[in-house]
């Protein structure tokens, strides 16, 4: 290949080209901003449903949905480190059941209702186990279950306040980033989990 | 030979913008954007093709017509043959980004910044691909 003055010259026009956009890339890279912690009250405002010790100061929040099959995967991981640590750590549930799952919406009203006869958490295991087989007929059938008062049950299930409250738990948990269940945070910051073992590392440095 | 020079700078335009945005879709690292066009679109299914992020596909055609560009300038090349196939490689990539622009619109519905810059710049380019036909 014989180079022109013009072949010159373009690669004149290349040479200042990488040379600025690695001046660009020295000069514009930050080092990652430290996460900042979102506040104890707004990850857990009134009528969440807690396990564990709620004067601890250390706190694991998750934004779940029950008919989600990542969530039922973590469940045991969770579930053992919430009974290990029952004296040291808060576990909060907040609901955030995604569009494409069916029978989401129903399920998370479902142990809102349970929640309401002081059955939230047994409700959540319930669920959980019954995953596979949600329909339209599973809720009564889990209320029954839990021996709950049917007609309180359905009442609580359709009333508005209860969509209310899991439309809000959704909507901040889109407001704060969250795209994906399980998101867990702990003491107000989100993990970023490749792993149950980095749950399990979390908790357990943070306590 | 001026509106070669000018298709060179372009494309060297078009590689930048598609290696960064590129780097952001393989290390899910925040991109710069006027509003959250630019995440919408990185997330969405339709800027893959066949498992290919999008901005790759837009890597290797400004790289052809870089290089074009370039070969153009040196002694002893056929010069007509290298401005024909800059226009065929212009073309498709004018259509590209015009299908991707579609997309952005009807499909994601968001639109990223650096996807109209680079469909701008495209579109650019082809027109003076043609230019540069027409001048003979």
């Amino acid at each position: 290949m014989k180079l022109t003055g013009e072949s010159k010259f373009l690669l004149g026009i290349v040479v200042v080209t990488v040379a600025l956009i690695g001046a660009a890339i020295f000069f514009f890279s930050r080092p990652a901003a430290p996460l900042q912690a979102l506040p104890r009250g707004d990850l857990i405002p009134a009528g969440t449903y807690t396990k564990g010790n709620a004067s601890a100061s250390a706190y694991l929040v998750e934004f779940s949905d029950f008919q989600c099959p990542a969530c039922q995967a973590f469940k045991p991981v969770v579930d053992e480190i919430v009974e290990q640590h029952k004296d040291n750590l808060l576990f909060v549930y907040r609901h955030f059941p995604l569009e494409q799952h069916e029978f989401a919406m129903d399920a998370a009203k479902t142990a809102e209702a349970a929640g309401a006869q002081g059955k939230f958490w047994e409700m959540y295991d319930l669920l959980f186990e019954n995953q596979e087989r949600f329909s339209s007929t599973t809720w009564p059938q889990l209320a029954q279950q839990l021996k709950l008062d049917n007609n309180q049950f359905e009442t609580v299930k359709s009333t508005p306040t209860t969509s209310d409250r899991i439309n809000r738990d959704r909507s901040y948990g889109l407001q704060i980033g969250v795209n994906s269940t399980p998101t867990f945070y702990l003491n107000g910051v989100k993990l970023t989990l490749t792993s149950y073992e980095d749950l399990r590392r979390a908790v357990e440095n943070a306590l | 030979m001026r509106i070669n020079r000018i298709i060179f700078v372009l494309s060297l335009l078009g590689i930048s913008i598609a290696i960064y945005v590129l780097q952001s879709f393989l290390r899910d690292t925040p991109i710069v954007c006027l509003n959250s066009g630019c995440e919408l679109v990185r997330k969405n299914s339709a800027s893959y093709i066949l498992g290919i992020p999008v901005p790759a596909f837009g890597l290797v055609g400004y790289s052809f017509l870089a290089i074009l560009a370039f070969v153009k300038t040196t002694k002893n090349t056929n010069k007509r043959t290298i401005s024909r196939l800059m226009l065929g490689i212009a073309t498709f990539g004018a259509l590209f980004v015009t299908w991707f622009t579609y997309t952005e619109l009807f499909v994601i519905r968001a639109v990223c910044t650096w996807c109209a810059v680079s469909t701008v710049n495209m579109v650019t380019i082809f027109v003076l691909t043609i230019k540069n036909e027409i001048d003979g």
